[in-house]
């Protein structure tokens, strides 16, 4: 069982006007190589924050974050960067792909800033579209693909540098109800297959039921922790 | 190598930005190519005019001072020479510095060479002093006193319709009254002459004339007139002094105007012609330097807009791989692209701009051979140099800026 994420004493701040808003409060957390974990909580619990602080978008006001035993939190923000390309993928919930750019090429982006040599890159972005099932639609552009095609793309980019870790941010929040059981599959295949941890913020309780792990949140603090 | 490949596609990427907004890209470009064009065309005015000035100077006729009758303009001015007489010549000749004076008188007359038959314009000069006033031959030698030389553009008109030698052919002089073409059966005298030699081009009035000596001139005007005395009342058209040096011209054109006449060089003319050129090349870099300015603070301005409007993708990309530094460069070569691109766009509007001028110079000052506007190839260079630079140091700011957007700030965009 080893840790591959650590949260020591997470505490997130932000000034509304006159008034501190503890989005994180003395948060605590470990998560297990390999797990399929939800956050989960009503608006404003500090979800979306709490994996902002663990991908190394957001440096927390006070607290560690170690990923893979490095601690993430005293890196310059240009190696985190760095840490990130390397070890970290990500999904949102609006998909976030560059509309000028083919599947393949938006698949590609990580590899070309990992320095990837360029026959490479191709290979695997090919790939790693194969394995979301969408190598048939490769050349086209995001606006030429549906919201659940184009989730498949962004999670091929999240997968392609095969990270250890992948953050999900409400990555069937915009898509319907049958598109959404689709991506989960995928997510929950790739879990399974290639090992990968993931963590999955949602409020939808349908996803939240397929993770080995649901986390539940409330005002800036850990409410619940249930394994399967 | 790993460091290479990562520049090529940073560069690429770069340059798919700006072509994806053309347009923009293009309008920003314009003023790094004003700015490049005029500060290139007035380096090339400063360097073509030095060439063109070194050249008539190593044609030798930086040395000769024309000197004419003086002009009276003031009420108060007394003293001023109205015809140029013998007299005249001597007191020019006791000036220091002087290698040679000689006297010119010019008329119109006609040079007959076999049945062929041409106008031209008759210069007389002393010929003992031939040798020293800067004339130059093409071929053949200088005249004595019963020959000729002909100026080249003329020669170039007689060969036209004469294949025979002209130096061999026999030729005569002869000047005929009023209205030429009545006079073509000829009654006026004819006066056998030699052609001793041609003149080297000079794109002056020489190329069309006859040079020859003085006193057979004035005899065959006087002859002709049935005068004696014409110099006494017509005087001589100007007069040359020729200076042992250079550097004696302002000097002596100063001291022969201060005697009552006109005095008038080369070198003087040269020296008016560059304070307009000057005037032409300070405006120019006036132009171009505000362009560029002004060029510089819109590329900053365009790269600004452009890292808000791409706040979201520059967020994405962060996410995804690229660090604070592929970022930086990234913007960093778009605007090394626009300073580079303005350069070489400036560089041909410069090179057009520059043929015109040389052109439109052609055709106003005849006689001009030299280009008074020339790009050499390090002027070139360094324009290419200095706009990539401008566009470096415009895109720093810019750069700086799309490198610090914050991620998390990014996404929140829509």
């Amino acid at each position: 069982m080893k840790k591959i994420i650590e949260l020591k004493n997470i505490s997130q701040h932000y000034k509304m006007g006159r008034s501190i808003v503890k989005a994180l409060d003395n948060v605590d957390l470990d998560i297990i190589s390999g797990e399929l974990t939800a956050l989960i909580g009503p608006s404003g619990s500090g979800k979306s924050t709490l994996l902002n602080v663990t991908g190394g978008l957001v440096k927390p006001t006070e607290g560690e974050v170690k990923i893979k035993n490095g601690l993430i939190t005293s890196l310059s923000e240009n190696d985190l960067c760095l840490f990130r390309r390397n070890n970290i993928g990500f999904i949102f919930q609006s998909f976030n792909l560059n509309p000028t750019l083919s599947a393949l090429e938006n698949v590609m982006m990580p590899l070309i800033y990992a320095r990837v040599k360029q026959d490479k890159r191709k290979d695997m972005a090919t790939h790693a579209l194969k394995l979301v099932g969408l190598d048939e639609r490769k050349d086209h552009k995001p606006g030429e693909l549906s919201g659940g095609q184009q989730q498949r793309v962004s999670i091929a980019r999240a997968l392609v540098n095969n990270p250890e870790i992948v953050l999900c941010d409400e990555p069937t929040g915009n898509l319907d109800s049958e598109t959404g059981k689709e991506i989960l599959s995928l997510i929950t295949k790739m879990n399974k297959e290639s090992k990968v941890t993931f963590i999955i913020v949602t409020h939808d309780i349908n996803v939240a039921k397929i993770c080995d792990r649901i986390i539940t949140l409330k005002d800036g603090k850990i409410l619940k922790d249930e394994r399967k | 190598m790993v460091n290479n490949m990562i520049d090529k596609d940073i560069i690429k990427f770069a340059w798919m930005s700006l072509w994806r907004r053309k347009l923009r890209t293009i309008l920003t470009l314009i003023g790094i190519m004003i700015g490049t064009a005029g500060i290139i065309t007035m380096v090339s005015l400063g360097v073509g005019l030095e060439e063109s000035v070194t050249g008539e100077f190593e044609s030798g006729n930086m040395t000769n001072i024309e000197v004419y009758p003086g002009v009276n303009m003031g009420p108060t001015e007394g003293n001023s020479i109205k015809i140029l007489k013998r007299e005249n010549v001597n007191e020019l000749k006791q000036l220091d510095g002087v290698k040679a004076v000689t006297p010119i008188y010019q008329t119109y007359g006609e040079l007959n060479i076999g049945r062929e038959s041409v106008g031209a314009n008759f210069t007389g000069i002393d010929t003992k002093e031939v040798d020293e006033l800067g004339y130059q031959l093409k071929e053949g030698r200088f005249p004595r006193k019963d020959s000729i030389i002909l100026g080249s553009s003329l020669e170039g008109q007689i060969s036209k319709n004469n294949k025979k030698d002209l130096l061999r052919s026999s030729s005569s002089i002869s000047f005929s009254d009023g209205f030429s073409e009545l006079e073509k059966n000829n009654t006026s005298k004819k006066y056998r002459t030699r052609i001793t030699g041609v003149l080297k081009s000079t794109g002056g009035a020489e190329d069309y004339s006859v040079i020859m000596d003085i006193d057979e001139l004035i005899d065959m005007v006087e002859e002709k007139n049935d005068t004696k005395d014409i110099i006494e009342k017509e005087g001589y058209s100007n007069i040359r002094v020729v200076a042992n040096d250079m550097d004696e011209i302002d000097r002596l054109s100063k001291e022969i105007n201060d005697k009552g006449y006109m005095a008038y060089s080369i070198k003087n003319m040269i020296e008016q012609v560059g304070s307009v050129f000057k005037f032409l090349q300070l405006f120019l870099g006036g132009i171009g330097s505000i362009a560029l300015i002004v060029a510089a603070v819109g590329i900053t301005n365009t790269m600004i807009m452009s890292t808000y409007e791409r706040t979201k993708e520059i967020g994405v990309n962060k996410v995804i791989g690229a660090s604070v530094r592929d970022i930086r460069k990234q913007f960093l070569y778009e605007a090394t692209f626009i300073g580079l691109l303005g350069g070489t766009a400036g560089l041909i509007l410069s090179y057009i701009l520059s043929f015109l001028i040389n052109t439109i110079a052609k055709i106003f000052m005849s006689g001009l051979e030299d280009n008074i506007t020339s790009i050499p190839i390090w002027l070139a260079l360094f324009a290419i140099i200095f706009s990539t630079a401008v566009g470096i140091l415009s895109g720093l700011y810019p750069a700086n800026k799309a490198a610090k957007i914050s991620v998390l700030e990014a996404l929140r965009q829509e």
